[in-house]
């Protein structure tokens, strides 16, 4: 296949071109692992589904670590992004049948400490989620500006001129207001709170 | 309104970490003093870090989909090309595979029937090639000889064991040889094996009873040794204490065997027969005794059965004298005189070796 083309490069290479946000390093990712990530989950009683959704949240904690220039791999790319997959199936489904699987560290898994990046993954998940409910429930133009400006990262100068506001400075004071808005709603409405708790 | 917006921004401005070393030290000293501040930037740094990972993930959820996209879409097209293919020609196929089906139908049966039909000549065959080529590899002089031979001889060979075998060793070479009388007495199928393992069909051609003497003749008119008979046959007596040695076939393979000449007289004080020690066993009888110049002297007849080594022989008188009764071809080709004297034990023996045949008969 042609996108299975692409050079084999080292792990480190990989990871630095990763947190570059290369569309490259992210194919070579996703032909080298998603096979082998697919089948443990299909093992573990999974969809295709289920391994595509874990295998982005894997890829997302890999990204984000590498982006943070936070990754220390004790072990092959391909061992730590398994692990991961595997704890988070793991979590996900002992949710979906309310019963606890006891995460088992193999031989190959014991050095390496992916606990810590789960449990934060996992947080900010749940922040996320979280925060979608609050964007949907802020109305406009608070959604519009909000995501305009920290998620799509538009300059206040476009933002502006987007959202009719006269000048960048009125579109600020009016972010600013929003954003007020948003914490508010993020962090006192525990009934959101309860709500939304993603599934894992 | 606008004191909170300039809050905000410096909380954004500290998070974000744009604040120069001066600020960021103010700040922090006014975050130190006031817990509501403090409250506010951490709940900042949570939506940030919300904001951030919102972004990650759909970066990545959205490249990562592309590829699956990508891949699956090529598995799919490829499940359609082929069902579009087998729309298309099937008909086609389906006529290919039932002719296919009846070819090798029609092909497995003709071969099953040419093969059952010809399995038993093909084996025979095969047998006899094998042996031929067992036969050449073993008498590589003289291959011109031995194919004649084969062809005539082998297949009349029985194929089951034989009766008994005895040793015979020629007088001459035109394939005139002497055994024990009982090695062959009452069978007419006797064959000689020359030591290149080919049988060749003999037939009894002079006996004498009292001697236990046979002598064989090879029932093949182009049958010859390589040479002339490197021994010759004494006349005088055997001595008493004269070391003596015999070749002979208790097995398969050729035996040397030596010893000495116990007695001048055989079993019961038989004075045609005289008395070895000299190991034996089946197979050997008819094996001729030898002495240090290489000449016969005596054959081979029996053994004591209660003393081992103990053996008997017939002294070379009986065998002359019978000889004399053989037709007069016999003697033109003679016997000849002795080329091995002085010659040293394992050359004379290689010399002899040839002349040396088996006797095997069969009902």
């Amino acid at each position: 296949m042609k996108d299975n083309s692409l050079h084999i490069v080292s792990d480190e290479v990989l990871i630095s071109s990763l947190a570059e946000g290369d569309s490259k390093a992210i194919g070579q990712i996703y032909s080298s692992y998603y096979p082998a990530i697919e089948k443990m989950v299909f093992k573990m009683n999974g969809s295709v589904d289920d391994a595509f959704d874990i295998f982005q949240d894997s890829v997302t904690i890999l990204y984000e670590k590498a982006k943070a220039n936070n990754l220390q791999l004790s072990c092959k790319l391909s061992t730590y992004l398994i692990a991961i997959a595997k704890h988070l199936w793991l979590k996900k489904l002992s949710k979906l049948k309310k019963q606890s699987f006891s995460v088992l560290h193999d031989n190959m898994e014991e050095n390496i400490r992916i606990d810590d990046d789960i449990d934060q993954f996992l947080e900010f998940e749940n922040n996320v989620s979280k925060l979608t409910k609050c964007f949907e429930q802020i109305g406009d133009p608070c959604n519009g500006i909000l995501k305009a400006f920290y998620i799509d990262n538009k300059s206040m100068q476009n933002i502006a001129i987007e959202f009719g506001y006269t000048n960048p400075e009125n579109a600020k004071t009016q972010k600013y207001k929003c954003l007020n808005r948003l914490r508010k709603m993020f962090f006192n409405e525990p009934e959101l709170k309860e709500k939304n708790e993603r599934k894992y | 309104m606008n004191e909170n917006t300039n809050i905000y921004e410096q909380i954004e401005k500290y998070c974000l970490d744009l604040m120069d070393e001066k600020e960021c030290y103010y700040f922090e000293q006014e975050i130190a003093k006031n817990p509501a501040l403090a409250k506010s930037v951490h709940e900042y740094q949570i939506l940030l870090h919300s904001f951030d990972h919102q972004q990650s993930r759909q970066f990545i959820h959205d490249s990562l989909s592309t590829f699956h996209h990508q891949h699956r879409s090529h598995t799919v097209v490829l499940f359609t090309q082929l069902k579009l293919h087998v729309n298309k020609y099937w008909r086609t196929a389906s006529v290919a595979a039932c002719v296919a089906l009846i070819a090798s139908v029609f092909t497995f049966i003709t071969v099953r029937s040419i093969y059952k039909h010809d399995t038993k000549g093909v084996y025979e065959t095969l047998r006899l090639v094998s042996k031929e080529i067992n036969s050449i590899k073993k008498n590589q002089g003289d291959i011109k000889n031995e194919v004649g031979n084969l062809k005539k001889k082998s297949a009349a060979i029985p194929d089951y064991p034989s009766k008994y075998s005895g040793t015979g060793f020629a007088l001459n070479n035109s394939g005139y040889l002497v055994t024990n009388l009982h090695v062959i007495d009452g069978f007419s199928k006797i064959f000689v094996f020359t030591n290149d393992n080919v049988g060749h069909p003999s037939e009894v051609v002079a006996t004498d009873e009292i001697n236990d003497l046979a002598i064989l003749k090879i029932n093949e008119s182009d049958f010859s040794f390589h040479d002339k008979v490197p021994y010759s046959i004494r006349k005088s007596n055997p001595n008493i204490a004269q070391r003596i040695y015999s070749l002979g076939y208790p097995k398969n393979d050729i035996v040397y065997n030596e010893g000495y000449i116990s007695s001048t007289t055989g079993f019961e004080g038989d004075s045609n027969r005289f008395q070895l020690e000299l190991p034996s066993g089946p197979g050997v009888s008819g094996a001729p005794i030898l002495d240090e110049t290489g000449n016969v002297v005596g054959i081979i007849s029996g053994k004591q059965s209660q003393t081992e080594g103990v053996t008997f022989a017939i002294k070379t008188q009986s065998l002359l004298s019978l000889c004399k009764s053989l037709p007069s071809d016999f003697e033109s080709n003679g016997i000849n005189t002795s080329e091995i004297k002085g010659q040293t034990r394992t050359q004379q023996v290689k010399k002899i070796q040839p002349y040396i045949c088996v006797v095997k008969v069969y009902n």
